[in-house]
């Protein structure tokens, strides 16, 4: 049987095997309500609680800082809406960088729909938030920027701790505004101390981390009020309801201390298989351009356009070659609107249309890299045969 | 592609497309890693009629390059090329395999073939990607009315 | 469709609300007019960078009127945008395109609209009534509720006026009773053929979601209508 090269880490990750034997453990052993006040229910509230202070531990702060939800995603719409909601009568102003996940995005457009005004704070052509346009955005009654630490598809890396230190001084006066970064591609790779980042709010979740799917986590900086955005039995106090899943929480920050762990070394031998990636592709293949910064990106995104290819025909030939990738062409998409990351950058229609994203992780080979290399040249080649454009 | 399962000793082979199933069906899949008609060299190719449809910037772009027997009416050959994804990709093919089977389609027929037609034989496409089957009528509208246009001109001379 | 599209401004001089979700936007033309056939269909953009594509909508009035109308229905963002259009708010214009007209040799003509779909036939109808061509049409034209029936009077009008035209609402989600409606189901194939008499030597048009045109072109073909006698435009 042909062996799968799964190349779509930044998608999601597989799970960690110790994560998976904890998960088993802990919904064999504590299946308890945690909200109940008999034995049962306290010995599952105190796996959730030992659970939070491991994440709080590796964000610097303090456990009653850390709020567990559903998904990177939920946590998103719950500092997007949670803040804009709970901050309305100090400013209707908020900014989100041009880069920005879906889950940040659509909560801001639907901040927009309410009568809040949103900016668009644009990148440059690596995808680098743009800082002079940046600061002319910020208004007096801007409540909430929110800017991406690492972005999930072309692996940009924002300067989250510069544009704290530009807050910083409209903050000291005022108190806003406040800063939200959506950190789920940077966790495990980049330093998630809150503090030394100057953020208010910060989310991550397990499926990127070689944790579960179905969980994440906000940081809310203490004193700082936030709407909850599902309602019910008060848990996470009162911020979200919601029967918390033990197992998965208990998984979570397991993966978190073990990515951690391994942060180091991984990045040093993502590096090595990223460098050697970019090249091969740049010398096996013409007209093939590098999406994103050079340097200032994770170390284990590789995504490149190529000219004269559609980026869905690419992705299912190398599915049927068993090589598992992503695209940000229009075709691919649910609503047929190519990536707005890559349009963001400047980059030409016909390119983003073309784009593959390569995300290495923990079981990548270099074998991996020049049996994909070679099957992605074949395809390359055979679907720039049949191309209108001519390359 | 067998996937072999061990469940309590017993082994059990699943095959994985039974659960998943692929992202199209086979006919789209065939035309679309097997393309029928496309054109390699389009420059030394003598068309009588040629037909472009759609843009780089749209993300399916689609030329078409007939030949049409002077007597009987009907196109002889349909080549093409295509920038698209794989249902663009299969609905060209498909589009050029209909119009020159059984002796070849006769022109008021290309004019007026329908992208429900190309749908039919693919053996059906998601709504979503409906339009790559209207892209592909058009292409082969335009290059029968390009043909039509060229032999109107030589008749006036 | 060319690889470059040249697009002409306009200026929306009239909003009119024709059903729920419904509005037709006049249009005139600030450069160069456009000449179209009834039934054809425009790409309307926003923007006037030839390379940003808009999306395309099938012009409702006939050749012969002042404005250009479109009738939009309000599905996603775009269309939200075309909504949100003040009188004097600039569009660009590009086309025409689509052969979605009958001939002048097609006599006998039965149109099968659902929803916004009707906007070809509605041309075409006004079409044909303003230059007296001499072709029998029978319109079955199919809507969720009353209040989704765009053209209500418009095309009671033409048909109380006109012999030649015959008109069959149907509402799928609706029970509220008018003279006018004729069913309250979807449009069935043995219903048609029971008003028509005879499916043969017609002309069939049919305008709507890819599923209806889908639907209604299967049921015209297993009761052996020729494929040379259908002609589909579905909307997406």
């Amino acid at each position: 049987m042909k062996k799968y090269i799964y190349l779509d880490y930044a998608a999601t990750t597989p799970i960690d095997e110790n994560v998976i034997k904890l998960i088993n453990k802990t919904n064999t052993l504590f299946y308890g309500n945690p909200g109940s006040l008999h034995e049962s229910g306290r010995l599952a509230k105190a796996q959730i609680e030992k659970s939070r202070e491991e994440i709080s531990n590796h964000l610097n702060t303090s456990p009653d800082e850390i709020i567990f939800t559903g998904s990177g995603t939920e946590s998103d719409n719950l500092a997007i809406l949670g803040i804009a909601h709970a901050h309305k009568q100090h400013g209707k102003h908020i900014i989100i960088s041009t880069i920005e996940h879906k889950a940040v995005l659509e909560s801001a457009l639907r901040l927009k729909d309410e009568g809040f005004e949103v900016s668009f704070a644009p990148v440059d052509k690596n995808g680098i938030l743009d800082i002079g346009s940046f600061k002319k955005l910020l208004q007096k009654d801007t409540i909430l920027v929110s800017i991406m630490y690492a972005n999930n598809e072309i692996g940009t890396i924002q300067p989250i701790k510069e544009i704290s230190e530009i807050l910083r001084p409209i903050k000291q006066k005022t108190g806003y505004p406040l800063f939200h970064t959506d950190a789920c591609q940077a966790a495990g790779v980049l330093s998630l101390n809150v503090n030394d980042l100057g953020v208010d709010l910060l989310t991550i979740n397990g499926s990127k981390i070689y944790g579960p799917k179905g969980v994440g986590c906000l940081y809310v900086k203490k004193g700082i009020n936030l709407e909850p955005q599902i309602l019910g039995g008060g848990q996470e106090k009162n911020k979200r309801s919601g029967t918390e899943n033990i197992s998965l929480i208990v998984g979570f920050a397991k993966a978190l201390t073990i990515a951690t762990r391994k942060q180091e070394s991984e990045n040093i031998r993502l590096k090595q298989l990223q460098n050697y990636l970019i090249d091969k592709i740049q010398k096996t293949i013409p007209k093939a351009y590098l999406n994103g910064h050079i340097t200032k990106r994770l170390p284990n995104n590789i995504n490149f356009s190529f000219s004269g290819i559609e980026g869905e025909a690419m992705i299912l030939l190398l599915d049927q070659a068993k090589i598992y990738c992503s695209t940000g062409s229009a075709c691919s998409s649910s609503d047929l609107s190519p990536s707005h990351v890559l349009l963001a950058t400047g980059l030409a229609l016909e390119l983003a249309h073309g784009s593959l994203r390569i995300t290495l992780g923990r079981k990548t080979t270099k074998k991996d890299l020049d049996t994909m290399v070679d099957e992605l040249a074949k395809i390359i080649n055979f679907l720039r045969k049949i191309s209108t454009i001519k390359v | 592609m067998r996937k072999i399962t061990t469940i309590k000793k017993k082994k059990i082979a699943v095959p994985k497309d039974s659960i998943c199933g692929w992202v199209y069906n086979d006919t789209v899949k065939e035309h679309f890693m097997y393309p029928k008609n496309f054109l390699t060299n389009d420059e030394e190719y003598d068309a009588d009629g040629v037909g472009m449809v759609g843009s780089p910037a749209c993300g399916d772009m689609m030329m078409v390059w007939i030949k049409v027997d002077k007597k009987s009416q009907k196109i002889k050959e349909c080549k093409w090329r295509t920038f698209g994804c794989a249902s663009a990709i299969a609905s060209t093919s498909m589009m050029s395999v209909m119009a020159t089977e059984k002796g070849g389609m006769e022109l008021n027929k290309a004019i007026y073939l329908k992208p429900e037609q190309i749908v039919d034989r693919l053996g059906g496409l998601p709504d979503r990607k409906f339009h790559c089957s209207v892209l592909g009528q058009e292409a082969l509208k335009e290059a029968v009315e390009d043909y039509l246009k060229h032999a109107k001109n030589s008749k006036q001379k | 469709m060319q690889k470059t599209v040249n697009k002409s401004k306009f200026v929306v001089s009239k909003i009119k609300k024709e059903a729920d979700n419904v509005i037709t936007l006049f249009l005139s033309p600030k450069e160069k007019n456009i000449a179209y056939t009834a039934g054809q269909y425009v790409l309307v953009s926003l923007n006037k960078d030839e390379d940003i594509h808009g999306k395309f909508y099938t012009i409702s009035s006939e050749p012969s009127e002042d404005l250009l109308a479109l009738s939009i229905k309000k599905v996603g963002s775009f269309s939200s945008a075309l909504h949100n259009l003040k009188i004097n708010d600039v569009i660009y214009i590009s086309g025409p395109y689509g052969s979605f007209y009958p001939t002048p040799e097609m006599n006998d003509l039965v149109f099968f609209a659902a929803g916004i779909g009707i906007t070809p036939f509605f041309s075409v109808i006004k079409d044909i009534i303003k230059r007296k061509v001499e072709s029998r049409v029978r319109l079955f034209y199919t809507n969720k509720t009353l209040r989704d029936i765009s053209f209500f009077k418009e095309i009671n009008k033409l048909a109380s006026k006109n012999p030649l035209l015959e008109v069959f609402y149907h509402l799928t989600r609706d029970t509220s009773s008018h003279e006018l409606i004729k069913s309250y189901k979807r449009i069935n194939i043995n219903q048609v053929q029971e008003e028509l008499k005879d499916l043969r030597n017609k002309n069939y048009y049919i305008c709507g979601t890819i599923g209806f045109v889908a639907d209604t072109r299967k049921q015209l073909l297993k009761k052996k209508v020729k494929e040379e006698n259908i002609f589909t435009e579905s909307f997406f």
